[in-house]
């Protein structure tokens, strides 16, 4: 698995490089912090001190987080910053027993463009990235709304990090015809990591629960039972499944699936995943 | 590993749609694959033939991963295990490596990156052969 942590200088993102290290370290993933400066930043020739202290800082949570076992990342420190492009600094662990990458990079430019391309260039498989807790509070410069930006953009799943909590339940919101198995595998990571409860919400028409859909429905029950994981599964008819994410975000971690055939995506505009995110005080993820 | 043979994948994981997405890719890539998706006719097989590299789910009903990569290092030591899962933690990865896998991947992942540690799989095997 390969994943990027889009980083500022705020506490959010210090969250979010916890809450990333901790899935990283369980899953073994390739791992890409990156820091944006945007182009009007004082330093030409070197990645802007305050970013790059705060990566160097991000980054000690992912070689201490192991506890007792071997950080697949090893024991070193950040190899001096070098210039790799025009406006591109990276630095990697310079480890012998390293058994995965973790790689810091700094780019010059507009914060939500080069998410993108960074997500896009590394083929990332997940974007783990930090949001104020609130619309109000100080967040990522020259760019309004960008954790929404980047969900409903990014070409992975996306988990956007709000606050440092626990998680007990993960509650996936499937679109019951076409969820992929890309998604089904993120979902199983994070109950695996959380050890929480998996609760599978499916899509129920106006008029109930249809034959097709009830099918579809245990197959997913059966695909978890195969793996052990014992799955709860509620149907929430589609006039209501807004405001229902919206309540369950509040106590799980919720997973909603936005991926291109996805009907969800019909009901839940990008100004409604926009608002999802932004009202919420927890994390949320985006499946894709 | 010999000469200009293909290399030799075995595949096993019990979800289908993990070997029809990675069986024809690999073989597009010039590899011998064969798939399996029950772990008692993957073991069956390795007692037929050696495999270059094995690449394995972790977590099946049946036989699971972690005692069907134990059974290939038994029998052929320099067979490259690569473990795949959808259910990694820290104490399976390190289980994993003292059994003496080559890599661990956790899913979701990218044709290209199994790819790239097939590669260096079948890098080692060739600097260990020419040793």
């Amino acid at each position: 698995m390969k994943m990027l942590v889009p980083v500022d200088t705020n506490p959010y993102s210090a969250v979010a490089a916890r809450k990333a290290a901790k899935l990283a370290i369980n899953t073994w993933a390739d791992v890409t912090i990156l820091g944006i400066q945007t182009a009007g930043s004082a330093a030409n020739n070197m990645p802007d001190a305050a970013l790059s202290s705060a990566m160097s800082a991000y980054c000690k949570a992912f070689l201490s987080n192991a506890g007792e076992m071997e950080s697949p990342y090893g024991d070193g420190e950040p190899a001096p910053w070098r210039a790799t492009g025009n406006g591109v600094w990276e630095t990697s662990i310079a480890s012998e027993t390293a058994k995965k990458s973790l790689r810091l990079m700094v780019k010059k430019g507009s914060t939500l463009d080069m998410i993108l391309e960074q997500a896009a260039q590394d083929g990332s498989d997940f974007i783990v990235i930090g949001s104020p807790a609130k619309v109000a509070d100080p967040g990522w410069t020259g760019e309004l709304d960008l954790t929404a930006k980047v969900a409903n953009k990014a070409p992975c799943s996306v988990l956007v990090v709000k606050e440092e909590k626990s998680v007990n339940t993960v509650m996936g919101i499937l679109d019951q015809d076409h969820v992929s198995q890309e998604s089904l595998e993120l979902i199983n990571q994070m109950v695996t990591v959380h050890q929480a409860e998996l609760k599978i919400v499916g899509l129920a028409t106006a008029k109930g629960l249809d034959e097709r859909v009830e099918m579809k429905m245990g197959e997913v029950l059966d695909y978890y039972a195969s793996k052990g994981v014992k799955a709860w599964i509620t149907m929430v008819k589609e006039n209501e499944m807004e405001d229902f994410a919206a309540r369950a975000a509040e106590t799980s971690l919720v997973g909603i699936w936005l991926g291109k055939k996805s009907f969800l995506a019909k009901i839940f505009s990008k100004d409604r995943v926009s608002q999802l995110i932004n009202a919420t005080n927890s994390s949320v993820l985006v499946l894709k | 590993m010999r000469g200009k043979e293909k290399t030799s994948i075995l595949l096993l994981d019990d979800e289908p749609i993990v070997s029809k997405r990675l069986k024809p890719s690999l073989e597009k890539r010039g590899y011998e694959v064969e798939a399996f998706t029950d772990g008692f006719s993957a073991l069956q097989r390795i007692k037929e033939r050696k495999f270059d590299i094995v690449v394995t789910d972790l977590k099946m009903e049946g036989i699971d991963g972690m005692h069907f990569l134990t059974e290939v290092k038994k029998k052929f030591p320099e067979t490259e295990v690569i473990v795949i899962t959808g259910f990694a933690t820290m104490q399976t990865a390190k289980e994993s490596f003292q059994k003496g896998v080559f890599d661990f991947l956790a899913k979701p992942f990218k044709i290209k990156e199994i790819t790239e540690v097939i590669k260096r799989a079948e890098n080692r095997q060739r600097e260990r052969a020419s040793k």
